[in-house]
């Protein structure tokens, strides 16, 4: 019974897929894919400050149960942990950093969606390890290829939604309409869209403003052509529920390696509570990071559109097609960084 | 996307997996084997690893879930360890050195391959066991002394010796002496650039001497 599950549990998540790099031990916790643009001190740095955090973090692991400071001790250093981690070259930060640049969204939903991303990583580890390891006591190679498949799932999110940034961002473009004139657009109650004739999307979306057509965003996966949409409010809601949960997940559905060490570590010492706690105390650094990030990603777009449009009589070129660049820049920012992780990971 | 795969790959030259090293330290002791004419036949280790590392490739072993890894539980995990560390040379390396000689150049004797290996498991570590014969046995004697060095080069495993009696010999004549050199602390500049050697890469050559500075290494003669 419990072998069976087991066996189903395996076939989900793909277990077949590649641990095989070449390693001394023949298998390791998989590290995320680093990508070197320049990076090469600040993960130098990481790689030192992780040594510190690993030597107290076991410490203070193994005496949690007998002392209450060591627990203190063990969830401030998986927060600074956090902090540290999500300064370092992991991947949420770019693409929601990238993500406010382009998409316009308000500074306070930025930080939301960096606390989001980074509670479901660490719900992710935890899950993780709590069923694969603690529950079916499954093997190692267990754990590292299903974080292999999320991962590569993560990223491939990461593309899709840096894919649909610039197709929102190309419809801006020949609409000409910036960020903020595409959130102000007047919600109709009665609009509704065909897109039976095969146009180009770019195309389609060539309308006169005056018209107030509502801009409709497809969502390759989610909707289908001919579809009558009956509430254009409703649309833009589910439409962006999709972006964020892509966003989410995209940025948080692989978790990180330090999180897994820790919980693979508190397991075999059955703290698995003290586990959890100090993942979650890891998410909670992460998200202060990746928050402010987004704070000042999401603060830095909308001084560029409100300054575009407050001057827009004498704004000069440049100014004008700003937007326009940071919503085009942003996203073919996530595309890339994006496809780069997904090939690391395809070719570990 | 799946035809995009393969453009994407060829892209990537600059991204790889697991840059910060190292991933698995180990605590190393080692006994160097002499047979009767005194001559080195073998070189049997103990490597104990971190904690977390330990928790980690221990991970759904104990079958009967009896709260104890056995010999058993743990025989295919040591065979896949020993098999892995062919490729790197079981960190190990041996040669026979005239004083003259610079000690980075040498190059060292071959192994069979390992055997009696095994794994046992403290109830926080775990520590593989292994003993490698040399391919041909290496009299100290014909040799100023004889260098035996702990060590990976590219520092995915930083190995460093366990405090009491690191390095023994076992049916040695009584005319050999054993010394043994502990590399310095690795100090934040040195750990900055090995940090940035990728898993699969190979140490460029002006790094050798920072590698070289850290092999635990045993120094034999047999005067």
């Amino acid at each position: 019974m419990a072998k069976k599950s087991v066996l189903l549990l395996l076939m989900l998540i793909g277990v077949g897929c590649g641990t095989a790099f070449a390693n001394p031990f023949g298998s390791v916790v998989p590290s995320e894919p680093v990508p070197e643009f320049g990076f090469a001190n600040l993960i130098a740095w990481t790689a030192s400050a992780q040594a510190v955090f690993y030597d107290g973090l076991t410490s203070a692991l193994r005496q949690v149960s007998s002392s209450p400071s060591a627990l203190a001790l063990l969830l401030g250093l998986s927060f600074a942990y956090g902090v540290v981690h999500a300064a370092g070259p992991g991947h949420g930060k770019v693409v929601i950093g990238s993500y406010m640049l382009a998409s316009g969204e308000t500074a306070r939903r930025g930080a939301l969606l960096a606390i989001g991303a980074a509670m479901v990583q660490a719900t992710m580890a935890v899950a993780l390890v709590g069923l694969l390891a603690g529950l079916f006591n499954l093997s190692r190679s267990a754990l590292s290829s299903t974080t292999i498949t999320l991962e590569r799932f993560s990223y491939g999110l990461v593309i899709v939604l840096g894919l649909y940034l610039l197709y929102r961002a190309a419809r801006r473009l020949v609409g000409r309409k910036t960020v903020a004139e595409e959130t102000k657009l007047p919600v109709h109650g009665h609009d509704h869209h065909h897109d039976h004739h095969g146009h180009h999307h770019a195309h389609e979306h060539a309308h006169d403003h005056s018209r107030a057509h509502h801009h409709h965003d497809h969502d390759h996966g989610a909707h289908c052509d001919h579809v009558h949409i009956p509430d254009a409010q409703s649309l833009k809601a589910s439409r962006g529920f999709a972006q964020t949960a892509m966003l989410i997940l995209g940025a948080g559905a692989r978790p990180c390696t330090g999180a897994l060490l820790v919980l693979v570590l508190a397991l075999s010492q059955g703290l698995f509570w003290a586990g959890s706690a100090a993942a979650y105390a890891m998410g909670i650094g992460t998200a202060l990071t990746v928050g402010m990030l987004a704070v000042l990603a999401g603060a830095l777009a909308r001084f560029i559109d409100r300054r575009t449009h407050s001057e827009t009589a004498d704004a000069s070129r440049v100014l004008r097609w700003m937007p326009h660049v940071l919503s085009f820049g942003g996203g073919v920012l996530i595309v890339g960084f994006g496809a780069l992780l997904l090939a690391a990971s395809l070719a570990r | 996307m799946r035809g995009l795969i393969p453009a994407l790959v060829m892209v990537v030259a600059g991204v790889h997996s697991a840059a910060a090293h190292p991933h698995v330290w180990v605590d190393a002791e080692a006994e160097i084997l002499f047979d009767d004419s005194g001559a080195i036949t073998a070189i049997r280790q103990a490597w104990r690893f971190d904690e977390a590392f330990s928790a980690y490739v221990m991970l759904g072993l104990d079958v009967n879930e009896d709260g104890i890894y056995s010999r058993q539980e743990t025989a295919e995990l040591a065979e896949i360890n020993v098999t892995s560390l062919a490729d790197f040379h079981y960190f190990t390396s041996i040669a026979g050195a005239q004083t003259t000689d610079r000690l980075g150049d040498l190059y060292s004797l071959q192994f069979d391959g390992p055997r009696d290996y095994y794994i046992d498991h403290d109830g926080v570590q775990a520590t593989l066991h292994f003993t490698l014969p040399l391919e041909q046995a290496l009299p100290p004697r014909a040799h100023d002394l004889v260098v035996v060095d702990i060590f990976d080069p590219e520092y995915f495993v930083a190995f460093s010796l366990v405090e009491d009696d690191p390095v023994t010999l076992a049916g040695a004549p009584p005319a050999c002496g054993l010394t043994v050199d502990e590399p310095p602390e690795l100090d934040d500049s040195y750990a900055s650039i090995l940090s940035l050697i990728p898993a699969d890469g190979v140490v460029p050559e002006e790094l050798l001497p920072v590698t070289t500075a850290l092999a635990n290494r045993a120094r034999i003669v047999c005067s």
